[in-house]
């Protein structure tokens, strides 16, 4: 079979595509398959995918010192998804396994988003604690950007705040 | 429907759409769950949607047709993903379908609201409130940290994404294109085609989206989204004068015979249509042609589908779709039920 674009050489790269659930065949040499947009478009969508990218991120041993050791092990009590398995499919099994993997996710999170601090929405229910939190992490940033201005008065307002509101997460 | 209206914006913005990401504390993410939990998730949303104020009809998945599924696909009603029956899944649709929730998708839940043009904003106030109506029954899971955690770890934090469907002929045609994807990647946003993940630009309509999900508000997100985007709109005009200047007759000439050729067709492929059609837009865009709308435009984009034609025509046969696209562009085109 010749090349249908140069119709000279043989036809040695046989395409075929799915476009909105037609099927399109070519046949191209591999001079002109090489040039032709399906074929770079096919290069673009190989082994790019996010998915590539998280997992070489999440398993590259030099970027995260852990605590344990072994990283490949642990196992999400919830899900029972062992960390390998994020390592080769780029998804979490369930919520608990943020908090199971935290120490691990959390450089290479920052990688992705350029931060691992969520400041958004928040959920009320069950999310009034969590707001606290918020407001206390918050709080206390402010302190010791005071601190280091030296600005004391500010400083002690601040962790006054900080202590109540400290207190009244205890009681809750 | 949403999808065929004109909106703010509409020579260059098609539509504009909000997708929140949510899951249930608890439960195994829907890949990881077993049949049982995909169930209790269905049934909790379910009962969650009851209760909500807004009203939504659900949608069995798994006991639909394949074109079915891929007709509701085909307008981004559903995503592609959910055509896969390995998980019970299900949609929850709003009358006018401006509301989706997907259920049991790649999360739990994702709450996607639409509106024709540009609008955003819009968009967010509706995601908004359903995801504070689903929150009043459902303990999602939430990381004080991390913010809403999700399947995919590129999601998590607000779990939101941003995106508009855009129609970018002159920016496309002068090979701009290509350079404005990399600004874009670059700051922060990701270019698809019309069809999602992996898609080429089908009739040079683009779907541009936010990429980063964490460590900034919702609002934050969405103001830097629409400063970007109003560039991109403005490039795209910006081109399409210079274009249209450049070689008046020739950009008539070939726009027209775009025109000609959907007129008078008589079996068209849906990637000829995709592709005539987006000449004939570009000519009302620049006011070549007056007597076409964008909503006739929009209403034919979307009927030339594969699986829209076989789930409204009932035709099956390849080469009989061919035919029965040509019928519907040239009846929408001139002049059927849509002036
Ligand atoms: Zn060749
Ligand atoms: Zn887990």
């Amino acid at each position: 079979m010749k090349c249908e674009k140069c119709n000279k050489r043989e036809a040695t790269t046989h395409l075929t595509k799915i476009v909105n659930g037609y099927k399109e065949e070519h046949h191209l040499c591999s001079e002109c398959a090489a040039n032709s947009p399906e074929y770079k478009q096919m290069e673009s969508s190989m082994n790019f995918g996010i998915g590539d990218f998280l997992t070489g991120m999440f398993s590259s041993p030099k970027k995260q010192p852990t605590i344990g050791g072994d990283i490949e092990s642990g196992v999400c009590p919830t899900c029972g998804m062992p960390y390998s398995e994020f390592l080769s499919t780029g998804k979490l099994g369930c919520g608990d396994c943020y908090g199971t993997f935290r120490n691990r996710l959390e450089r290479p999170l920052r990688q992705i988003h350029g931060t691992a601090e969520h400041i958004g929405k928040a959920p009320v229910r069950g999310g009034g604690e969590v707001m606290l939190d918020k407001k206390i992490t918050k709080l206390e940033s402010e302190l010791n950007a005071a601190v280091l201005k030296q600005d004391f008065e500010t400083a002690a307002r601040l962790r006054d705040e900080i202590k109540d509101l400290k207190n009244n997460t205890k009681e809750a | 429907m949403w999808y065929t209206e004109s909106g703010n914006e509409g020579d260059v913005v098609l539509s504009s759409r909000i997708r929140l990401a949510r899951n249930i504390k608890g439960i195994p993410f829907p890949r990881r769950a077993d049949a049982e939990q995909q169930n209790k998730v269905i049934e909790l949303c379910k009962a969650a949607a009851k209760k909500g104020g807004i009203k939504l009809n659900y949608i069995d998945i798994n006991s639909m047709k394949d074109y079915e599924k891929q007709a509701i696909a085909e307008c981004h009603l559903i995503s592609p993903q959910m055509m896969d029956d390995s998980v019970k899944r299900g949609v929850f649709l709003s009358d006018d379908s401006s509301v989706s929730v997907l259920v049991n998708e790649e999360d739990h839940l994702r709450i996607q609201c639409m509106e024709p043009g540009f609008n955003v904003q819009k968009c967010f106030r509706a995601a908004n409130e359903v995801d504070d109506d689903f929150e009043k029954s459902l303990d999602f899971a939430f990381d004080s940290k991390f913010g809403y955690l999700t399947c995919c770890p590129t999601n998590i934090g607000t779990g939101m994404r941003a995106s508009v469907m855009v129609h970018l002929p002159a920016l496309t045609m002068s090979g701009s294109i290509n350079s404005i994807i990399d600004s874009l990647g670059q700051l922060g946003m990701t270019v698809r085609g019309i069809f999602g993940e992996g898609s080429k630009a089908t009739g040079n309509i683009y779907q541009i989206s936010n990429q980063t999900t964490l460590g900034e508000t919702e609002e934050n997100i969405l103001e830097r989204f629409e400063q970007i985007i109003t560039e991109v709109i403005d490039k795209e005009r910006e081109m399409r004068k210079r274009i249209y200047e450049s070689d008046k007759y020739a950009i008539q000439d070939k726009l027209m015979r775009s025109f000609g050729e959907l007129t008078n067709a008589v079996i068209l492929t849906s990637s000829e249509a995709m592709s005539r059609l987006s000449d004939v837009r570009f000519a009302v865009e620049l006011g070549i042609i007056n007597n076409i709308d964008y909503k006739s435009i929009n209403t034919a984009t979307y009927s030339v589908l594969p699986a829209n034609i076989v789930k409204n025509y009932n035709t099956t046969d390849a080469a009989e779709r061919d035919l029965k696209r040509a019928e519907i562009v040239r009846e929408i085109l001139l002049g059927g039920d849509n002036k």
